[in-house]
Order: structure tokens, then C-alpha cells, then sequence
């Protein structure tokens, strides 16, 4: 385990900024779509609020390199600007509570959820790029593992703090608390000595076309890809489908939760999503990719009769029940973490048999790796930047295997070595018994 | 603990790839309209059903793609 005091600034400074985005993120959870429909807004409407952000995170992480790069802004004006930004609009939320007007509200929100949906995608990528020109290959690799780790703590503590300052103070509370966090960290920033910005880019004056990944277009010629893409894009939605109505089922009769109780079955379904990602390496190794990957699409299936429960499956009177409820949420957790893993493995080894590098499935693999490549774009003599982000190092030995094998199969790149394609890189299978 | 842990960073890459934040778009508005117009246990019973129509369509699309890749490959190695 890296001990705090011996890691770059730049990483401490991401750790944190992570980790206040990523709560702040998740506190709304357990009480936004409640006070939405107090004031007057539909479900429909609250669920639109909440996928906005989203929306603004997908724009924002492509474009603020591209435009950083074009404009010449310093690193550490960014991050400064969009943690300011990001404490004003905190606030901003937090002051929607005495709007009376429904439409206004919804715009308001609505409004801010974008900006601050652009706003945190921009303060990451800015930082993610940072860490990676000013370590090392093996050391940027290190270090977004430990960001990715943080942001998972902060998913999990988020919902459980937002409920409980919900409770405590009322609506403003939790946006004041986020506000505060985004000051501190702006203050931090601002006391901090001036990062080295970044070295001039090479290839500025590249088509926008990279912005959707110069190898996009060619998977998606792929069959097997674009199913597996297909498979991936409706777990996400099966998981964030009940994002606003959750608050508005558990807070009610039979269930009668507090807004920190409903936090805290949230918490529930993300631990038991790492938990099934952990294990499902293992599984995978064993029975295969796609076997694991309808496994945990069935367990899914099921799981979500059971979270209703479905009128369909008749169960006694007595039911819902808080027991059911929990396993559910846990069983359906579990097997989301089974899914993502192997489904990521079979989107690798689809690429892998058509002959694809892993510095050609990165970019549309991760968002994350595609503003990495946006934002440290190619430089002679190697035609392309290492690639951290293929299997962050999470602390510790028993985390770093547990990532590796979990993650995509990929070790981290060898400078030195010349650039291997994929399907050298992918695990191997002890081939099938002949006589 | 540690392992649980040390697995955040793979999901998490996963969780912001672009092809989950679609789903992470469309899901709100999907299951507030669904649950808004039929109530909390039929909205999950409806994307129960939606994920098993789409394990099933996946799954029969892939696996004959898949039988035929490992039945070429033992080919290769006779």
C-alpha cells in the first residue's frame, strides 16, 4: 500500500478531486428525486435531470482537451476554474429548494446538472492528462488505479452522506457540504505551487475526426463487437433505470426508509458489484467469457422479478419484504459486476481475432482513455503514448492481479517492447483435450 | 476486502466508457417514464424482460459465431 506522504502532488490532488466529484455525484441519490416531485416534477422529468449530467460528461471529455490544446490555457487555470465552477454550482443547486415555479425548477436543474455534468469532465481529463505527462508509464498506471479505487470509495460513502445531510439539514445541506468540499479543494489548488504544465502537443492540427476515435468506425464493422456493445449499453441502462424511483419506492410503506437507509442499500448494490467483478474473474477463467456473460444477464432477469416483485411470479401477501428487497438489490448488484468484466474480455478478444492493437482498442474502449490519447496526442519517434489506463495498478499485489485479470487482460505496455497486438496479450486458455 | 477493492478500478473504467454512459443516459428517462405509468414492480418485471430478450438475441447471435471460430481453430491445429 502506497503510503499518502510518498505520492506525487499531482496524484494527491487527483485523489481528491475524485473523490469529492465522485461523492458529490452520488449524494443526490437518495433524496433528489423525492424533493423533485415536492415540487411538482414528474418522474419522467426527474429522470431526464438526472441523465443529463451524463450527456454533459460525454461531451465535455472529447472536447476540453481539444479545446485546451487550441487555446493554449495552463493546466492549473482549468483545474482551478472548474473546481470554482464546480462550488458555485453546488451552491446554485442547492438554492433551487425556493423556487416555487415547477418549470423554473426544472430548468434551473436541469441546467446546472449539464454544467456541472461539462464542468467535472473537464476538471478530470485536465487532471487525468496531467498525471499521465508528468509520470511515468509504470507510475501513471499506479496512479489511476488508486484515482479509480478512490472514486469506487467515494461511490459507495456518497449516497450514505447525502441521505443522512438530507436528513440532518434539509435540502440545502448536502449541496452546501459539496460546495464546501469544491472550495477547500479550489483553496488547495490555488495554495499549491504551479504544476509543470505539459509539453507543447504534436499533431494540433489532426481532423476532428479523432474525436470519435480514429478506429471506431472499423469495430463497429465487427458483428461480435457491435453485439457486445449492445449487451453492455443495456446493463447500464438496467442499472441506472431505477436511479430516480428509488428513492420515491423505499421511502414509503412497506419499506418506510430514511433517506440515509435509502443510501445505504444503494451502497449495498455497488459493494455487491465489486464484490461480483472480483469473483467473476475467476469465473471467467473457467467456464469462458460469454457463458459468465449471460449467467450474469439471467441472474439480472431474475433479480429484478424478485426487486418489484413482479406481479408475475405470485407471491404471498406479505411480500415485499425488506429481506427480499436486500437480496435483490445484492443478487442484482453481484451480477452486474459479473457482466461488466466479461463483456469488456469479449469485446478484447473479438478485437484481438481481427487483428486490432491494444493501442487501437483503447480509445474506444474508455472515455478515459480517449481523452488520455486527446489530451497527450502522438509524438516522434513513438508513434503512439504508452497506455496506462489499459490496466491501472490498484495498491497492493493481491489488487494488482485481481485488476489485471479483471480489467482487460492487457499488462501494462513496455515502452521498450515493440507494440503487440492484442490477442498475444490476452489470457490464455489451456486448449481443449485431444486424444 | 483488498480484492473487492482492488476490483473498482476495472468496473470503473467500464462505468465511463461511452457505450455505458448511453446507458446511463437513457436509463432515468426509461425507467422514470415506465415507472411513473406502471408502478415500480411492473417497470422491473418490463426491463427483466427487455434484458432476457436481449440475452437471448445476443447470445443466439454470438454462440454460432463462437462454435464456428473454435471449430476452425481446432481445424488450424490438425
Amino acid at each position: 500500500m502506497s503510503k499518502l506522504t510518498q505520492l506525487p502532488r499531482v496524484v494527491v490532488l487527483g485523489l481528491v478531486v475524485a473523490a469529492v466529484g465522485e461523492m458529490y455525484f452520488a449524494m443526490l441519490f437518495p433524496f433528489f428525486p423525492g424533493a423533485a416531485i415536492e415540487h411538482g416534477v414528474s418522474s419522467t422529468t426527474t429522470g431526464v435531470i438526472f441523465a443529463i449530467m451524463a450527456f454533459g460528461q460525454l461531451v465535455a471529455a472529447p472536447l476540453a482537451p481539444l479545446l485546451r490544446e487550441r487555446l493554449h490555457v495552463p493546466a492549473q487555470t482549468v483545474l482551478l476554474s472548474c473546481a470554482a465552477a464546480s462550488a458555485c454550482l453546488a451552491l446554485a443547486f442547492g438554492l433551487t429548494d425556493a423556487i416555487a415555479d415547477t418549470t423554473v425548477f426544472v430548468a434551473c436543474t436541469a441546467t446546472i446538472r449539464l454544467c456541472q455534468g461539462l464542468v467535472t469532465s473537464s476538471l478530470e481529463v485536465t487532471l487525468t492528462g496531467l498525471v499521465v505527462r508528468q509520470l511515468s508509464t509504470e507510475g501513471a498506471a499506479h496512479a489511476n488505479g488508486l484515482l479509480m479505487s478512490c472514486r469506487g470509495m467515494a461511490m459507495l460513502v456518497g449516497p450514505v452522506i447525502g441521505g443522512t445531510l438530507y436528513q440532518l439539514g434539509g435540502y440545502a445541506t448536502p449541496f452546501v457540504f459539496g460546495g464546501a468540499l469544491f472550495c477547500c479543494l479550489g483553496v488547495a489548488l490555488a495554495c499549491s505551487p504551479r504544476m509543470a504544465d505539459a509539453p507543447p502537443a504534436v499533431g494540433r492540427g489532426r481532423s476532428p475526426s479523432y474525436l470519435f476515435g480514429t478506429s471506431a468506425g472499423k469495430m463497429l464493422s465487427i458483428a461480435e463487437f457491435r453485439t457486445v456493445m449492445g449487451f453492455q449499453c443495456c446493463i447500464m441502462l438496467g442499472i441506472s433505470f431505477l436511479q430516480p424511483a428509488w428513492e420515491e419506492h423505499l421511502s414509503v410503506p412497506p419499506f418506510d426508509m430514511s433517506q440515509a437507509q435509502v443510501g445505504g442499500v444503494l451502497a449495498l448494490g455497488v459493494f455487491c458489484m465489486a464484490t461480483g467483478a472480483a469473483g467473476g474473474s475467476a469465473v471467467v477463467r473457467r467456464a469462458g467469457e460469454l457463458p459468465v456473460l449471460l449467467l450474469g444477464l439471467a441472474v439480472m432477469c431474475v433479480s429484478l422479478l424478485l426487486l418489484g416483485p413482479s406481479p408475475l411470479l405470485l407471491l404471498p401477501a406479505a411480500t415485499p419484504s425488506l429481506a427480499l428487497l436486500l437480496v435483490a438489490v445484492g443478487v442484482n448488484g453481484a451480477a452486474v459486476g459479473l457482466t461488466v468484466p466479461s463483456g469488456t474480455q469479449l469485446v478484447l478478444a473479438a478485437l484481438a481475432r481481427s487483428g486490432f492493437s491494444k493501442e487501437e482498442v483503447s480509445e474506444p474502449i474508455g472515455s478515459i482513455g480517449r481523452s488520455i490519447t486527446a489530451v497527450c496526442p502522438p509524438s516522434p519517434p513513438s508513434p503512439r503514448p504508452p497506455l496506462p489506463i489499459a490496466a491501472p495498478r490498484p495498491p497492493g499485489p493481491i489488487a494488482t492481479t485481481a485488476c489485471v485479470r479483471s480489467t482487460l487482460g492487457i499488462p501494462v505496455h513496455r515502452p521498450s517492447a515493440p507494440s503487440p497486438t492484442l490477442l498475444s496479450l490476452l489470457p490464455v486458455r489451456p486448449p481443449p483435450s485431444t486424444i | 476486502m483488498c480484492v473487492i477493492l482492488a476490483s473498482l478500478p476495472p468496473l470503473l473504467i467500464d462505468a465511463a466508457s461511452p457505450r455505458l454512459q448511453l446507458g446511463q443516459m437513457l436509463g432515468p428517462v426509461l425507467g422514470a417514464l415506465l415507472v411513473a405509468r406502471t408502478g415500480f414492480a411492473w417497470a422491473c418485471t418490463l426491463l427483466s424482460g427487455l434484458l432476457a430478450v436481449v440475452a437471448l438475441l445476443g447470445g443466439a447471435a454470438l454462440l454460432p459465431r463462437r462454435t464456428r471460430a473454435g471449430d476452425g481453430a481446432e481445424c488450424a491445429q490438425l
